[in-house]
This record gives structure tokens, C-alpha cells and sequence, in this order.
């Protein structure tokens, strides 16, 4: 096994990645999760490049690190009566057996899965070129349908998040 | 039509009723007896029709049908049609292909069914699949040893999508319980008067039953019959339910289960047969033609799913324990005609649909073992259960479960005394059973408990009402003179009988005698606990000063037991007035399975 | 470059064309919103009408395109259309279906007490957002149009399942909807994801062709196959997607249990089929291994969904037996049904690899049956408990007398659903009996009918409820038009039951 500059960051970007996650489970205060949630993305983001999607990457990192993970911190900031005080995750102690084996059988059923499939056979586009424009070109066209019914969802759906944030204003008044 | 009459008259009458004001209650009353005097009306004119060897044979009607299904068809195509139709059996729909390694090889058989394969097919494309469908059904059923002894048949199409027809007619096993049907709701009718509570829904219910009832044993088309079956179950749901005693609402729900049980396999069963080797009918007596090449193992669990439905009916231990319980919570009439043709319909499937249908099956040694066995534990348990039993209507029900194990030990042994014997018990436990629980209720009507050892020297006061009891009593204790002791007599004689009967055959398993002797001693405990109870009930000295008062019989209870004692002793001096309107069913009936199927 | 944008350009004026009736629920979503603002304290009843036009309106667009077939928003390539929706006659049936429901829906809503004298637009407008959600799930013959369809409708659900803020139970219930479907849809968009890695296509021709050249081992497209169908049973409310059912049914407002029980359920049904049928192309039989290893052999689906279907419907009837809470129960008698409906499924499965093909015909039978029934006991339960506060079966005693005809509906409706002759209930469940049986799910049939016996039990503890038992509580007025919509949606049910043929006959035309 030839060692080259791909391998080497592959492994490291995979431990940012997972080592995290471990840690986003088992860490006991909520803003720790949320940082540990940070490196693990940022993991995540960078395997995505590395494999050549350069488009998909910057989406995690706008959409999961811009967005929702400064989502749940301002949550937390904002529900919470004291910032500073550290907030349990879990109130009293479960056994972690149960989890540890379901966990493990269903990475062993998808590990085995995706070991044995045949991926190769539907490589996608080649690595190296930038992938923005392809994407860009197939968004407005084959899936230019898809890609309108989005706004559509997104619409109502965010009229119906202000209809339940909203107070109603006969509670107001009452 | 007259048929047809018979089984929805009181489907209209129950329209009627409903649309009548609630609170007269007097004409609800008579208006619903209107009705089954009217559905009774066509049912004497089959009854004595069929007697006088009236009506026109059912292979008439269906020939003359198929004859007006090829002569709808298309010119071009009647001569095919008829062509395959010459040899009905032979040239049979089916599903499986069957390809043969090397054509040069060919059998004669296997040749003639390609040639009508081949012609089948090319109907198919000219659009006339289903003319020669149907004119192939009814000149099978034409053909069915079944089918000779059925008239007054009516057919017409139902749905067509599923091969569903309408399909009516009655024949020496079910004539006797259509008028048995038709006579107990009149005097059911007329005794339910006294029922004040819901009078409307009550009668419409009990109309609704009735229709159910009639096209129960009616309905020569599987699904029809089903169709019945099932709304068999729902106004009796609500009968009990509704106008029952304190656990009504348990006793009813457990009816229902029960039987819902023992139908849903049923409609199994009956839809394995639809399918098999793609004949895709409904139609009984075209079955019933087929039924000798089905194979034993496609026998036996189409026997043993309907025998579950039947059985549970019947009610068959260890399926009877619904039994008590609904008799016990319903009102009278309802127990009456619970008693009186309800429990028939199981009797009746057995040898309409489960004998016919799956007759290898039926003459294997499991299942002669099976039902005879069943049979003797029936009467055997029932009768000592009866014995155990301290309240009137609880020993009154038990006694049916011991009864009914008559029926199945004549439909065991397969000699011809012991099915006629076992027929006949049907019957005559559908005047005994049904007098008996108008006897309780009488009586419950004025006490208002049933307890056996409370009562005592009604005898006395009552002595009208005393002379019915001991009729209907000794009745069902099978009493030389009356109508029990001749269809019992019948039933061990062809029972005894089926092991000499039998004694070279190989196919027939006969019914092993020491079942028989085994089932002895039941005749023994009837006559024990009937006697018994008898003299509890009626002899000695009332026990309560209350009893005194009870006045006898006032005319309703008087006109409902009369035809039912009458029956009682008719039917024990001349049973050939029953038994030769059926006997020529009966004996085709037996031939059929006898001989497996084959005519 | 310019190729490509010329081709997208035909490509969306020929879809536009046929997506009429998607356009104009589309259209209807944004009225409604609007109409909401503006309409305010004119005519609170205003919306409502605005959203029955919009349905008829939809209706009648898609009246227009029954017949059509074909696939839009796609590139035709040499070997056949590679498009996002399938018009065909199935998408239509469910299109239908799925529109008549909400067009029931609407006048449920507008009496029921929890909405009246409320700004309504937006859940009318939430009610078309679904509506057009399962249109795309009916039609889609890609994955990714399904799984957006799925999220189409279930937003939309989520929403309209929390639309009572006043109501505890239906912020419960909505939350509790939002936590398993996401759990559901991540779970399905996995199986996605390595479908998409072994065939190379999210389009299901191109499942089904990759299907037939190369693919996976068996078990690993089982796997996928598996976990994109945990997706489509969310939607169907069967085993083992089934958890949020009760608590989503009970806690919504009626008028939406009502249209997820049947709308949501025949979506998710559609759209599993269809995918189903990828896999299941080319007679059932398609090739495992690599090279020249491979060698043919038919998937376990019906195996799967039979045992889906066994289990759906034993979970359902069994949960059901010990429920008082009238919509509770429901839930669970929904759960049992899409059990049966399975069956159907499952059926069809095992139909595709036999010379004689697949068979539709009892499952969509069934679901005109269960269209009629379900809406039918739901609309009696809504107009009962907006009079009285209804929601244990309890309180339904004595309703016999109170409002015979409200009984008499609900009980027709109960006994349909036991499948009780004749009813259409019972026609709808000896089709697919009698589908089991011909195809040799002999267990699954006998599965099914004991699992009828023990549903005998809750219905009829609903029925005694009804009839024998007695109440003082008074006569309950129903109101003209509520009995209208009784009769429209209690008639079928005996007609269904009865003269059947007409209808039996129709619904073969709408499989593939």
C-alpha cells in the first residue's frame, strides 16, 4: 500500500470526522456537544472535498456550520438563564450496552454492505475539476423540477414556522 | 320465485317494520308476523310441492341455461363452444401449463387436452371465454349426482366480475329445515309478543335472521351462501345483545367470535376452491362434479377448514362452549330458534359442502375417527354436562350439544340409515330443542328464575302447560312414539351397521363399533337427567307459595307449542312423512361420497 | 452549453402542459396564504370556499388528463424516457383519491369546533401543500421526486397536525410526527444512497435495467431495499414505521386524522408500489453477482411484505383491543389495514414473477372501499364530538337513539372495515383473500382472517357501545349538510358491498 499525500489526509480528515462524533455522544455539556459538532462537520466537509465534490463541501460548511450549528448556540444562549452554567445532556445514567450493541450491528450490516458493493462500477464525475458549474447546469435542467418544487416547499413550510412561533393574539390579550 | 319469496319477504318485512311509528307497538307486532305468515305461505307450497314430487329438476334449469348462455354467444363461436362442451370434464379451464418434453410422445389424453386447450384459447381471443365458462359450469352441474334430487331452482347472474351468481334451490336435505325455518318464526312471532323493550328493532332484527336463515339453506353458489351465513350473525349479535339477560353483552360478543372464527376459514377454504386448478366458479354443484379429482391432501385441509366453520356452528366439542352461554343470556324466541335452526346450519355444511366437496377426505380414517369420536364425545359430555347443570335453560342448551352428537355420529358411519337417521335427528331436534326452550320460557316468564331445585309442583298448577312439557320432554329423551326415538334408533342402527357395511371396502374407513358402544350409555344419561328434571320441575309440591298463583297457558303460548307437540307425535308415528320426501337425496348424497366423488 | 439549455427548455414547456393540475395546487398554496391576510374578518367561512374551488378546479384539470401517458421532466435517451413524473393511469387513480379526500376534508373542517370562527387559510393552505405532495409521490418514478413528495406531504402533516396551538395533545402529537419522520426519512434517504451506489440511477427504469445487468448480492440490495422502504411505510402507517400512529392520530384535530388516515396512507402506497415495481421489472427476475457469475434470481419481496403486512396487522389489532379513546383506536385499525392493503402488495409482488403478471386490481379496490369507510366513521366521529366533546368510546353510548342516522353511518362504516357482508369492506378483503390464496400466500391469507376475528373485538365494542348500551343524554342534531356528507360517503359503502361489478371491473384499469 502506497502511501500518498491522498491517503494521509483521507485518514486525518476521517479522524476529525469521527473522533468528534464520539465525542458529541458522550460529552456531558450541551455547548461542548455543539463544538465537538463543529469539528466533526468540518471532518465531514473536508472528506467531501477531498473526494473532489468541492461544491458539496462549501454547502456543509454554509449550511451545517453557518447555519444550523449557530442555531443551536444561540438556542442555547437564548433559553438559557445562566450561559455560563454547565447543562447535562442526559438527567441519571443509562446502561450503555444496549446502544453499544445496537450501534455496533447496524455498522456492521452497512459496513458489510458497502464493502461488497460495487461502487466502482458508478463512479461519478472525475475528481479535480470544479463541480459548481455541472451542478449548477443539471439543477436547471434535468432536475430543474425538483429543484422548483424546493421553493415551493420551502415556502409554505416557512409560513407555517412563523404561524407556530407567533403568538396568537387573543393570548396576547388574554 | 317461489324460493326467492321465501327468503326476502322478510327482508321487505324488515323495511316495512322499520318505517313504522315506534310506538305502536301492536302493529309492529302483527305486521312482522304479517310477513313470516307470508314467507311461510311460499315455503308450505315447496314443501308440499317437493313432497308431491313437484317443481322442475335443477338439471333442467341448468341445462336450459347453458343453453340460452351458447345461444347468446356470438354465431362463429357456438359451434366451438358446444364442441368442447360435449365433453365437459375433460375439456376443464386450467391454470397449469403443461409442456411436454417431446410432442412425438404424446399420450391420446394429453393430445385431446391440447386440442381443447388450444381451442379454449382461441375463444379467449374471440371474446367468448366467458359464455363457455358459464355454459361449462352449468353442464357440470347438470352433471353432479347432487344436483338430480334439487328443484324449484332459480339462477340468474350476480356479479359478473367475479363469477358470482345467484343461485337458489332446495332439494330432501334442505326442504325440511326451510319449513322448519318458516314454521318456528311464526310461532316465534306470535310468542314474542310479550316483549316490550325496542319492539321495532327487535322485529326488524328477527325478519332479517329469517332471511339469512332461508338463504342459508338455499344458496347453491358458495358465496352467496356466505353472504347469508355471515348476515346470519349480525342481528343475532344484537338479539342477544340487546334483549338478553344480565351478561348478555359478554354471551354475544363470544357468539360472534366465535362463529366469525369459524366462517373466516371458511371463506378460506372457499376461495382455494375458486382458484383451484382455475376453474374460477363459485357454483356448488359444478364442484361438487370436480370435487372426486381433487387430491387428498387439497381434500383433507378443505376439509378441515370448513369442518371449523361448521363445527362451530354445530357446535362441535370443543368449539361449544358459546353455546351455553348465548342460550343462557337470550331472550326465548331468540334461544329458540338458536336451538331450532341455527345449530342446523352446521349440520346442514357438513353434508352440503364439506362431504361433497371434499369426499376422500371425508371417508379417510382420520376423519371418520375425527367426526365419529367428536361425535360420542358430544353426546357422552353433553348429556353429563346437562346433568350437572342447575339452571332449566343451561341443561336445556347442553342437552343440544349431546343431541347434535347424533348428527354427527349417523354422518360418520355413512350407511344409509345413519344419515337418515342423523338428518332426521336435525329436524327433530329442531322441534324438540325449540319446544323445550318455549317450555323454560314459559315458565321463566312467571317465576323469573330458572333455577331447578327452587321449582317443584308446577305439575299441579299448571296442568296444560305440564301435558306440553312431558310431550316435548320425553320427546328429546327419545321415547318410543315420539320423534326422537326413531331418528336416534336410526342413527346407532346405521352406526352398528357401518363396520359389516363396509366390511370390503377399501376406500371407506368404516365407523368403528366401539364408538358406538361407547355412545350408548348417552341414551341412558339423557334419559337420567330429563327424568330428573322432570320430576324437580313438575312433581311434587310447589315449593313457594308463589307458585300457586301462576296462571296456565294463555292462548299466544298455547298456539306456538301446539304445531310443535303435534310434530312431536306425528313424526313418531308416521316419520315416513319426512323421511321419504328425503331419501333420495340422501341416498345419492351417500352414494356420491361413498364412492369418492366419482359419478 | 446552449444544447443543454434548449433541451431544458423543451423539456419544462412539454411537462408544464401536463402538470396542470399540480400547478394549480401549487397556485392554490399562495391564494390561500394570501387570501388569509386579506380576507380576515370578512367571511371567516371565505377560505374554506376558496379551497373547495381550488380542489374542483385541480379535479377538473386532472379529469382532463385521464388517459394520458406520459413521463415528464425528463431526457429521453435510446433505451426509453429518463423523467420525474409518470402520468399514467395509476398516478391517476391515487390523484384522484388523494384530491377527493381533501375535498371531503374541507367541510369536515369547517364544522369542526376547533377551527370555527379561526383564520383557516393556512391550514387549507397546508391541506393543498399535502395535497400536492401525494400527487408527486403518486406519480414519481424517481427516487428523488418520491422522497420530495414524501417531504412535501409530511411537512405539511406535521403542520396541520399542530394547527390547534390551544391543543395540547396536537403539539404532542405534532412534535412526536416530526422526531420519528425524520428518523424515517433519514433512515429512507440511506437506502437511497446505496441504491444509488449499486445502479448508478435514481430513476426506476434505470434501477430496474441496472437490475437486470450487474447489481449487489442479494443481501445487500435487500438491505437497501429495506431501509428505503421503512420510508414509504412511514407514510403508510405500517409495521415497523407505525410508533407516531396513535399518538398523531389522537392528538390531531379529526379533520386531518381523517386525511392522513386515507390520503396519506394511499400516497404512500402509490409511491412504494411504483418503486416496487423497479425492482420487480422484466417478470420478477433480475441478476445477483458480478460478471459472469451472475446468476438470476427473484428478490424476497413478497416474503418482506407479507411479513410487513402480518405484522402491521397483527400489531394494529392487537394495540386496538385495549384502546378507549375513540380516534386511538382508529389509529390502530389503521394501522391493521394498511396490513391488509399490504397484503395487496405483497400480492402483487408475488404475481409479477408468475406468467399471469401482477394484479392491482384488490388493491385498488380495497382502497376505494377504505376511502368510503374510514372518511366515513371519521366524519361521524367529528360531528359528534364537535356537538358533545366526544373522544372515548364511552361517550358514544346510547348514539343509536341520540342521532340513528350518525349511528346507523358509523356502524355501516365499522362493519365495512371488519368486513362484515355486504358491505364493501368485505368485497375489497375477499379480493385480496382470494389475490393471497391464487398466489400461493396460503399463511398470509389465514393470517389475515384470524386477524378479522380479533378485530371483531374493538369494532364491536364500538358498535355495543352504540347500540346497547343505554343513555340519558339527549338527542344530538347533526345539521343538513353534515348528513349530506354522511350519505355521500356512507352510500358507497353498501353500494360497493353490493353491486360491485361495475366498480371491480374499473379498477383493473388502473394498474400498469
Amino acid at each position: 500500500m502506497d502511501i500518498d499525500f491522498g491517503t494521509i489526509m483521507f485518514f486525518a480528515l476521517a479522524i476529525v470526522a469521527v473522533v468528534p462524533a464520539f465525542m458529541v455522544v458522550l460529552a456531558r455539556d450541551i455547548v461542548r456537544v455543539a463544538f465537538w459538532l463543529l469539528a466533526s462537520l468540518c471532518g465531514v466537509a473536508g472528506l467531501y472535498i477531498l473526494l473532489g465534490a468541492d461544491f458539496l463541501g462549501l454547502t456543509q460548511v454554509l449550511v451545517y456550520i453557518g447555519g444550523i450549528l449557530v442555531l443551536i448556540l444561540f438556542g442555547i444562549m437564548m433559553t438559557s438563564k445562566d450561559p455560563l452554567h454547565e447543562k447535562a445532556t442526559a438527567s441519571g445514567k443509562r446502561s450503555p450496552v444496549t446502544g453499544l450493541v445496537t450501534g455496533a450491528l447496524v455498522f456492521a450490516v452497512l459496513a458489510a454492505v458497502i464493502v461488497g458493493v460495487g461502487f466502482e462500477e458508478n463512479k461519478g464525475v472525475s475528481g479535480g475539476e470544479p463541480t459548481t458549474t455541472k451542478l449548477g447546469e443539471v439543477l436547471l435542467t434535468d432536475y430543474v423540477l425538483p429543484f422548483e418544487l424546493v421553493s415551493v416547499l420551502l415556502l409554505f413550510v416557512l409560513c407555517g414556522a412563523a404561524y407556530m412561533a407567533r403568538r396568537r393574539r387573543e393570548d396576547a390579550h388574554a | 320465485m317461489l324460493l326467492t319469496l321465501a327468503t326476502f319477504l322478510p327482508l321487505l318485512g324488515m323495511v316495512v317494520v322499520l318505517l313504522l311509528p315506534k310506538d305502536n307497538k301492536n302493529l309492529i307486532r302483527w305486521t312482522a308476523t304479517a310477513f313470516a305468515v307470508a314467507a311461510f305461505i311460499p315455503i308450505l307450497m315447496i314443501t308440499v310441492g317437493y313432497a308431491g314430487g313437484k317443481g322442475i329438476p335443477a338439471p333442467e334449469t341448468l341445462r336450459a341455461e347453458a343453453a340460452a348462455v351458447v345461444a347468446a354467444a356470438p354465431a362463429a363461436e357456438r359451434g366451438r363452444i358446444t364442441a368442447l362442451l360435449a365433453d365437459a370434464r375433460a375439456n376443464t379451464p386450467t391454470l397449469r401449463e403443461f409442456t411436454p418434453a417431446d410432442p412425438k410422445h404424446l399420450s391420446d389424453g394429453d393430445k385431446k387436452s391440447l386440442a381443447a386447450k388450444a381451442e379454449i384459447v382461441a375463444l379467449e381471443k374471440a371474446g367468448s371465454y366467458d359464455a363457455w365458462h358459464e355454459a361449462w359450469e352449468l353442464t357440470l352441474a347438470a352433471a353432479s349426482p347432487i344436483s338430480q334430487d334439487i328443484r324449484y331452482m332459480e339462477y340468474g347472474t350476480w356479479i359478473p366480475a367475479l363469477n358470482i351468481h345467484y343461485m337458489m334451490g332446495t332439494d330432501g336435505l334442505s326442504m325440511p329445515l326451510i319449513f322448519l325455518t318458516g314454521l318456528l318464526w311464526v310461532l316465534c312471532f306470535v310468542y314474542s309478543f310479550s316483549i316490550e323493550n325496542g319492539v321495532k328493532g327487535y322485529f326488524a332484527l328477527f325478519l332479517l335472521l329469517q332471511t339469512g336463515l332461508i338463504g342459508v339453506f338455499c344458496a347453491l353458489d358458495f358465496f352467496l351462501f356466505y353472504v347469508f351465513w355471515e348476515i346470519v350473525l349480525l342481528p343475532m349479535y344484537f338479539l342477544i345483545g340487546y334483549w338478553g339477560g344480565a351478561n348478555r353483552l359478554y354471551a354475544a360478543i363470544k357468539f360472534f367470535i366465535y362463529t366469525l372464527v369459524g366462517s373466516v376459514l371458511m371463506l378460506v377454504a372457499m376461495l382455494a376452491l375458486y382458484w383451484k386448478d382455475g376453474f374460477d366458479t363459485f357454483n356448488l354443484l359444478t364442484l361438487t362434479s370436480l370435487s372426486g379429482s381433487f387430491d387428498i391432501g387439497f381434500q383433507t385441509w378443505i376439509f378441515l377448514a370448513l369442518f371449523m366453520g361448521f363445527a362451530i356452528k354445530v357446535p362441535v366439542f370443543p368449539f361449544h362452549t358459546w353455546l351455553p352461554d348465548a342460550h343462557v343470556q337470550a331472550p326465548t324466541a331468540v334461544s329458540v330458534v338458536l336451538a331450532g335452526v341455527l345449530l342446523k346450519m352446521g349440520g346442514y355444511g357438513f353434508y352440503r359442502f364439506s362431504y361433497t366437496l371434499a369426499p376422500d377426505a371425508g371417508i379417510s380414517e382420520m376423519m371418520v375417527l375425527l367426526i365419529g369420536g367428536l361425535g360420542l364425545i358430544n353426546i357422552v359430555y353433553g348429556a353429563l354436562c346437562a346433568m350437572a347443570q342447575k339452571d332449566f335453560k343451561s341443561l336445556v342448551a347442553y342437552s343440544s350439544v349431546s343431541h347434535m352428537g347424533f348428527v354427527l355420529l349417523g354422518l360418520a358411519a355413512m350407511t344409509t340409515e345413519g344419515i337418515q337417521g342423523s338428518v332426521l335427528q336435525m329436524f327433530n331436534h329442531g322441534v324438540s330443542s325449540a319446544m323445550m326452550f318455549l317450555l323454560v320460557g314459559v315458565l321463566y316468564e312467571r317465576a323469573h328464575h330458572r333455577d331447578l331445585d327452587r321449582f317443584g309442583g308446577i305439575g299441579l298448577q299448571m296442568p296444560y302447560y305440564t301435558g306440553f312439557a312431558i310431550i316435548g320432554f320425553f320427546a328429546s329423551l327419545g321415547l318410543p312414539g315420539l320423534n326422537g326415538f326413531i331418528s336416534e334408533m336410526l342413527v346407532f342402527m346405521g352406526a352398528f351397521n357401518s363396520e359389516t357395511f363396509f366390511a370390503g371396502s377399501s376406500t371407506v374407513f368404516a365407523l368403528p363399533r366401539w364408538i358406538v358402544y361407547l355412545a350408548l350409555p348417552g341414551v341412558v344419561l339423557t334419559a337420567g337427567y330429563i327424568l330428573w328434571t322432570v320430576q324437580r320441575v313438575y312433581m311434587g309440591t310447589a315449593k313457594k307459595e308463589e307458585y300457586k298463583t301462576f296462571p296456565d297457558l294463555n292462548w299466544r303460548e298455547v298456539f306456538s307449542l301446539t304445531p310443535l307437540a303435534a310434530l312431536c307425535i306425528i313424526l313418531g308415528v308416521m316419520p315416513q312423512l319426512v323421511l321419504d320426501p328425503m331419501n333420495a337425496t340422501l341416498d345419492h348424497l351417500r352414494a356420491f361420497i361413498v364412492a369418492g366423488g366419482v359419478n | 452549453m446552449q444544447n443543454s439549455i434548449d433541451t431544458a427548455r423543451k423539456v419544462v414547456a412539454e411537462g408544464m402542459s401536463g402538470l396542470l393540475p399540480e400547478l394549480l395546487l401549487a397556485a392554490l398554496v399562495c391564494v390561500l396564504l394570501l387570501a388569509d391576510l386579506f380576507l380576515r374578518g370578512v367571511k371567516p367561512r371565505a377560505t374554506a370556499w376558496i379551497a373547495v374551488v381550488g380542489f374542483v378546479a385541480c379535479g377538473a384539470a386532472l379529469v382532463q388528463r385521464y388517459g394520458a401517458h406520459a413521463e415528464i421532466f425528463g431526457w429521453v435517451q435510446s433505451d426509453g424516457p429518463r423523467g420525474m413524473l409518470l402520468n399514467d393511469h395509476f398516478a391517476w387513480f391515487f390523484q384522484m383519491f388523494v384530491l377527493a379526500a381533501a375535498l371531503v376534508c374541507v367541510p369536515m373542517a369547517m364544522d369542526h369546533a376547533a377551527f370555527r370562527s379561526r383564520r383557516m387559510g393556512e391550514f387549507y393552505a397546508l391541506l393543498a401543500a399535502a395535497t400536492l405532495g401525494m400527487f408527486l409521490m403518486a406519480s414519481s418514478t424517481n427516487l428523488l421526486m418520491a422522497y420530495l413528495g414524501i417531504e412535501f406531504a409530511s411537512m405539511a402533516s406535521y403542520l396541520a397536525t399542530a394547527i390547534d396551538k390551544r391543543d395540547r395533545a396536537g403539539s404532542e402529537g405534532g412534535l412526536k410526527y416530526v422526531i420519528y419522520g425524520s428518523v424515517a426519512s433519514g433512515v429512507m434517504i440511506y437506502g437511497i444512497s446505496l441504491l444509488y451506489g449499486m445502479t448508478g440511477s435514481m430513476h426506476y427504469g434505470d434501477i430496474a435495467r441496472a437490475l437486470q445487468v450487474h447489481a449487489a448480492t442479494e443481501g445487500q440490495l435487500m438491505i437497501a431495499a429495506v431501509l428505503i422502504f421503512a420510508g414509504f411505510a412511514y407514510k403508510m402507517a405500517a409495521f415497523p414505521m407505525h410508533f407516531w400512529c396513535p399518538d398523531v392520530y389522537q392528538g390531531a384535530p379529526t379533520p386531518v386524522t381523517a386525511f392522513l388516515s386515507v390520503a396519506s396512507k394511499a400516497a404512500g402506497f402509490a409511491a412504494f408500489v411504483r418503486f416496487l415495481a423497479a425492482f420487480t421489472a422484466h417478470d420478477g427476475t433480475f441478476f445477483i453477482g458480478f460478471g459472469d457469475e451472475k446468476v438470476p434470481a427473484s428478490f424476497g419481496w413478497p416474503v418482506i411484505i407479507g411479513g410487513a403486512a402480518a405484522l402491521s396487522m397483527t400489531v394494529g389489532n392487537l394495540g386496538a383491543l385495549w384502546q378507549t379513546n375513540v380516534k386511538r383506536l382508529l389509529a390502530y385499525s389503521s394501522i391493521a389495514q394498511a396490513g391488509y392493503l399490504l397484503m395487496a402488495v405483497a400480492v402483487y409482488a408475488a404475481g409479477k414473477g408468475q406468467p399471469s403478471g401482477g394484479d392491482l386490481a384488490p388493491l385498488i379496490y380495497y382502497f376505494v372501499a377504505y376511502f368510503f369507510m374510514n372518511l366515513g366513521a371519521f366524519h361521524v366521529i367529528t360531528v359528534i364530538g364537535s356537538r358533545t366533546g366526544a373522544t372515548s368510546v364511552a361517550d358514544f353510548a346510547g348514539l343509536g337513539r341520540r342521532a340513528p342516522w350518525m349511528a346507523f353511518g358509523l356502524g355501516l362504516c365499522l362493519l365495512s372495515l371488519l368486513g362484515m357482508p355486504p358491505t364493501g369492506g368485505f368485497v375489497g378483503k375477499l379480493q385480496l383473500l382470494s389475490a393471497a390464496v391464487k398466489h400461493d400466500l396460503l399463511w398470509l391469507a389465514i393470517l389475515a382472517g384470524i386477524n378479522t376475528a380479533i378485530s371483531a373485538f374493538y369494532y364491536f365494542k364500538l358498535l355495543k357501545c352504540m347500540y346497547l348500551d343505554r343513555s340519558d343524554a339527549g338527542v344530538i342534531r347533526s345539521g343538513a349538510a353534515n348528513m349530506a356528507v354522511l350519505a355521500v360517503l356512507v352510500a358507497p359503502v353498501l353500494i360497493l358491498g353490493l353491486a360491485f361489478s361495475p366498480i371491480a371491473d374499473l379498477s383493473r384499469g388502473f394498474g400498469f
